[in-house]
């Protein structure tokens, strides 16, 4: 209604048209033609310096010897910047909206911990490799007690962190803390429990970030429900069914079909219950199955289909960026963000590679 | 010739048959110990052929291995993808198996690839398990180039130590041993040739002294005779025992 869209100004019109403005500086077209070109990294950081918003603080000036991790790294610190700016600036409730785009790091980070306990790894090297995201108060602490995973989760119950909860089911908190199974399977569960507590955070919200944030939200747990089967065939620690089942996030389009998707052992399997004609999940089996080629055994085939499931998921928060009164363009903006992020490194890293034929495999956010 | 480039020795005969049995023996080695540091440069020679190849191979190799590993961080993020090497890193993915091989005497070793554990960890499982999958073969067959290189650096460098063992042997045996032991030999021979000719000298004067001694005898008979002395008697004449009180008869 208008009233609230007054309010929803009163509070976060500001930070929003900050957003928007971080929006129209994404790298265009034009720009991905021109790093396309480049021959060197360095010829990479004149670009951005010169013609786009990475000159704005400078970029890169302080680097000795360029790399496509430190071009990446460096860019990452821009965006946190901007990202921690906002959070800062924010009041409830777009700043516990903010808190929960940032608990997907810190999730990452508190696994890394973890692994980092169960390797015997050293706190230095762990501190370098956290996600500048997902830094929380109280990190130090666990790390100065990082020797064991209940270490960690006990001091992570004393300080109260919010992401607790993601970590509190007590069928979870088993998974956690024995020490057979998979880091890939712990994150996948932590993931599960993220995806939909946020899914009820964004309902909570309601209005029009509702509206928004479902459909990216249900898209990214749908993505999620097919990435997992198709990585776990084969897969001797998880069973298809029930097993696999339980990693689902339990919403999204493909909900009705969770049991039969989980029970699918091959991409046939899996080709079959999507092109159900009866499910009427044509949104997903195009997906899955456009430019003919489908879920083929070939890696060309299945890399296709992850560049869909990215170009779907860019076309989703474009369109939640194009509409207003609504927190759906703040995490929109990071996603474009990463996206950037990861094609910028892509480029890089082909430059410093030398493979100028594969420069072009990756996807802009705004392809004309 | 000093003395220093001979064995210090006794000039004798038997000295002269232990040095000829030594420069026999050392002949021998010579040409033995020259074959085999032949057989070892060919060996080496190939190794250095397929070193050369390999390496130029892996060049290319690697750089696909890099691309994959860039691909899989595009598509999985740098922590999907540091999720599953630290999950591989709790078994060994691939163990190297070493056995060795004779060339000539040397054992060089030789490293293989073993079995390659497919492991089930379900590496990005979240997101980009295919590229990270795509990666993970990449670099084993990287790795396995890799110990293949290790493999042909290890028997070069053991193959090169070997070389430049035997040929200094040989050249030691070439250049110093034996003319060493050709110059005892010669040493020993002209010394015994040497006490040969001073003996044979000594007999020489021996005989000219005595042949000079009984021609001055012969002449003093003769002065003696013609003096009419008769040289049998007149010596023991002088002490005849008559009018001679000191001699006791």
């Amino acid at each position: 209604t208008g009233r609230s869209c007054l309010w929803y100004n009163f509070n976060d019109g500001g930070l929003e048209s900050m957003v928007q403005g971080y929006r129209s500086a994404l790298l265009r077209h034009e720009d991905y033609n021109a790093l396309c070109q480049c021959e060197t990294l360095n010829d990479v950081k004149m670009y951005l310096q010169a013609n786009t918003s990475y000159g704005e603080p400078p970029f890169l000036q302080d680097v000795a010897e360029l790399s496509a991790s430190i071009i990446k790294e460096k860019a990452q610190e821009k965006l946190v910047r901007e990202f921690n700016e906002l959070r800062e600036w924010s009041d409830a409730p777009l700043s516990t909206f903010l808190d929960f785009i940032s608990y997907d790091y810190m999730i990452t980070n508190i696994l890394k911990l973890i692994q980092g306990a169960r390797n015997n790894k050293d706190t230095l090297e762990l501190i370098t490799r956290m996600h500048p995201l997902g830094k929380f108060e109280g990190m130090g602490a666990i790390m100065a007690d990082c020797t064991s995973v209940e270490g960690i989760y006990s001091t992570m119950t004393i300080l109260e962190l919010p992401i607790m909860k993601f970590f509190q089911c007590e069928s979870d908190r088993v998974e956690f803390e024995s020490d057979q199974s998979s880091m890939e399977y712990v994150h996948a569960m932590f993931k599960k429990n993220y995806l939909e507590a946020f899914y009820d955070l964004c309902q909570e919200i309601g209005g029009d970030t509702w509206m928004v944030m479902r459909e990216i939200l249900e898209f990214e747990a749908d993505r999620t429900v097919i990435g997992l089967t198709r990585n776990c065939f084969g897969n001797k620690d998880i069973k298809p069914g029930l097993e696999r089942s339980r990693l689902f996030p339990n919403f999204g389009t493909l909900v009705d079909w969770h049991a039969r998707i989980a029970d699918c052992d091959d991409d046939e399997a899996l080709r079959a219950v999507l092109g159900d004609e009866k499910g009427g999940l044509h949104h997903w089996r195009a997906l899955v199955s456009g430019g003919g080629g489908g879920l083929g055994e070939q890696a060309s085939a299945s890399s296709a289909m992850e560049t869909r499931f990215i170009e779907h998921s860019i076309e989703l928060n474009k369109a939640s960026m194009s509409r207003s009164f609504h927190y759906g363009v703040f995490y929109s903006w990071l996603k474009l963000r990463e996206q950037e992020l990861r094609n910028l490194y892509w480029i890089c890293a082909c430059i410093e590679l030398k493979t100028r034929e594969r420069i072009r495999e990756f996807t802009e956010i705004f392809p004309h | 010739m000093s003395s220093t480039q001979r064995f210090p020795c006794l000039p004798s005969r038997m000295s002269l048959i232990v040095f000829k049995t030594r420069l026999k023996g050392a002949q021998k080695g010579h040409s033995l110990l020259k074959k085999k540091s032949d057989a070892l440069v060919m060996r080496f020679r190939s190794i250095l052929k397929l070193l050369k190849e390999t390496k130029e191979r892996m060049e290319a190799e690697i750089n696909t291995a890099h691309v994959a590993l860039a691909r899989s961080e595009y598509h999985a993020g740098e922590s999907g993808v540091s999720f599953a090497v630290q999950e591989c890193m709790k078994q060994n993915p691939l163990k190297a198996r070493i056995r060795s091989d004779n060339v000539a005497g040397v054992s060089i070793p030789i490293f293989t690839r073993g079995e390659v554990r497919q492991s089930q960890d379900g590496a990005g499982m979240g997101k980009g398990g295919e590229q990270i999958r795509e990666a993970r073969e990449q670099w084993q067959k990287t790795l396995s180039n890799l110990v293949t290189v290790g493999s042909l650096q290890t028997q070069f460098i053991v193959l090169d130590a070997a070389i430049k063992v035997t040929n200094r042997r040989v050249n030691a045996l070439d250049k110093v041993v034996i003319p060493k032991v050709m110059n005892t030999i010669d040493y020993i021979t002209s010394e015994l040739d040497e006490l040969e000719r001073e003996e044979f000298f000594r007999l020489k004067m021996i005989q000219k002294k005595k042949r000079t001694l009984a021609e001055e005898e012969l002449k003093y008979a003769e002065q003696m005779r013609a003096r009419g002395v008769d040289t049998e008697k007149s010596v023991l004449d002088q002490f005849s025992a008559k009018g001679d009180d000191d001699l006791v008869c």
